[in-house]
């Protein structure tokens, strides 16, 4: 191959502190996406077992559309359409005024799709929970709020610890499509280098090890979790 | 600690795929592989109208594509062959470097902006056109140059030049502005139509053939004294001096007997106006005797 390799480019001023600010945006986007989802999926995992008919069938819906709808098309649909379907004034503010637009659609679209995978999540970790143990629960004189917060979610959390794992790292691979409206992290940073430089092997393998060292870090951090998880249950 | 020594591998092997090119780079790869196949394979953009783009008939037309179109005939003559075919492959920023460095592309003939940092990678022919960055604006907007822009949002499209003259620029020139960064030439439009940005900066021809594309092409003006000045030139891989010079002979041939010139004024005037006096000087400079 006609190719000339400069590994050493991608350690040198200005690239280095372009992959140093994409990993910061990407490390941004996927905790705040992150909260986001969290603060929304247990309310509606909660619903979809506690609730009326009616609101079994409501938070049914919202999973069905922020699971099964393209990330990509998702974020276009925050960042392009939603703004015009505003009131004027509103409209502009979103697209101009709030802070950092880009980052905060591209952290709304982030954390809608990641909710409605979570809801799911939730809702089976607390179907993994024996029946019974509500009814236990309520014999000892706990109210039904009570059953779930000290008996049942903690156990579902448990169960789940896992598979929440792997959305963890989901997301941060996720966010790369926030490139698409604007949001400058480590894919679109790497881009940028490879548009100025030529070298787009190298910037993109950088890009790649760091994806890695970053989903090896978190993997290790959950690890350390299940131990003393385990240990708690016992 | 398993992970440990698959990752140590692949920097390895990465490390070692670093020392093979200087031995892979062997002189006029492209010229042989032209020879050998009687085919010149032109790596083209699709939609960077007036240079490269898909007609109404799904075939690669354009200033860009006309002119590579003519280096085939060239190469027929220096090889002393009958024919050499053209093949047309559709290229993008993004696969532009691989392609031609893999060898399924001998010439990207679209856009490309010469760089010092991309020389290293790839050569560059002579200019076949100039490439002077204006502002792409609301015509209602009351913008006339860079300085309106204090406050206001500029829409850049990623992986072009222009991030980096517009920065600098707006540094020079101690201008604060915020920069929205649009996938491609086509987004940088509705961001200026929706009012999420102020002005849309990329080269001028460009913009010419975006403003053309609007529904009302009447609400937008392209504006400002240019940001930059760069050329667009043809690419090849390294060490294809052989090719090279084909390619530059016909740029140089066409510029001399005012053909160059006449292209220019059929393809690319119609975006951006008559041809003017520093195109004219470049054409002028680059017609070499035999």
């Amino acid at each position: 191959m006609n190719y000339a390799w400069d590994w050493s480019l991608v350690l040198r001023e200005p690239y280095a502190g372009w992959l140093v600010a994409g990993v910061a945006w990407t490390l941004a986007l996927s905790a705040a996406g992150w909260a986001l989802a969290l603060i929304l999926a247990l309310p509606v995992a909660l619903s979809r077992v506690l609730g009326s008919p009616a609101i079994r069938g409501l938070s049914g819906f919202y999973v069905s559309v922020f699971r099964n709808i393209p990330l990509i098309l998702q974020m276009f649909v925050w960042f392009f359409v939603v703004p015009e379907l505003l009131p004027r004034d509103l409209g502009l503010w979103v697209k101009r005024d709030m802070p950092q637009p880009e980052f905060t659609t591209a952290v709304v679209a982030l954390g809608m799709y990641t909710s409605g995978r979570l809801a799911e999540l939730f809702r089976s970790g607390i179907d993994a929970v024996p029946r019974g143990q509500v009814s236990a629960a309520l014999a000892c004189g706990l109210t039904r709020a009570q059953a779930y917060q000290y008996v049942i979610l903690p156990q579902a959390f448990r169960i789940i610890l896992a598979p929440l794992t792997s959305e963890f790292l989901s997301i941060v691979k996720n966010s790369s499509i926030a490139l698409t409206i604007g949001v400058l992290e480590l894919t679109a940073e790497s881009r940028q280098i490879e548009d100025m430089t030529f070298h787009g092997f190298e910037a993109f393998g950088a890009a790649t090890l760091i994806y890695v060292v970053i989903a090896f870090g978190l993997d290790r951090m959950a690890a350390r979790l299940r131990p003393s998880a385990l240990a708690a249950r016992t | 600690m398993r992970v440990v020594a698959p990752v140590l591998a692949l920097c390895a092997a990465l490390l070692a795929a670093r020392s093979l090119p200087a031995s892979a780079q062997v002189a006029d790869t492209a010229l042989h592989r032209i020879q050998e196949t009687k085919t010149l394979t032109i790596g083209f953009r699709e939609s960077a109208e007036p240079f490269a783009f898909l007609d109404g008939s799904q075939q690669p037309s354009g200033y860009s594509v006309e002119l590579c179109r003519r280096v085939a005939g060239a190469l027929a003559q220096a090889l002393k062959v009958d024919e050499i075919r053209t093949r047309f492959v559709p290229v993008t920023p993004q696969t532009r470097i691989p392609l031609i460095a893999n060898g399924t592309v001998d010439v990207e003939c679209g856009t490309t902006v010469n760089a010092l940092a991309r020389q290293q990678q790839v050569d560059f022919s002579y200019a076949v056109a100039l490439s002077e960055g204006k502002l792409l604006v609301r015509k209602d907007s009351g913008i006339r140059d860079l300085p309106d822009l204090a406050g206001k949002v500029i829409a850049l499209a990623a992986g072009t030049t222009a991030d980096r003259y517009v920065r600098t620029a707006l540094e020079a020139r101690k201008i604060t502005a915020r920069i929205l960064t649009v996938r491609d030439n086509g987004e940088g439009l509705p961001a200026v139509a929706s009012q999420r940005a102020d002005a849309f900066i990329n080269d001028a021809v460009l913009l010419g053939g975006v403003v053309r594309t609007a529904a009302e092409p009447d609400r937008f003006a392209v504006v400002g004294t240019p940001l930059s000045f760069e050329q667009v030139a043809f690419m090849v891989g390294k060490n294809n001096s052989g090719l090279l010079t084909v390619i530059n002979g016909v740029i140089a041939r066409l510029a001399r007997s005012g053909e160059l010139q006449g292209l220019y004024g059929r393809w690319v005037a119609p975006y951006a106006g008559p041809i003017d006096a520093d195109t004219a000087a470049l054409f002028k400079i680059e017609g070499i005797p035999e």
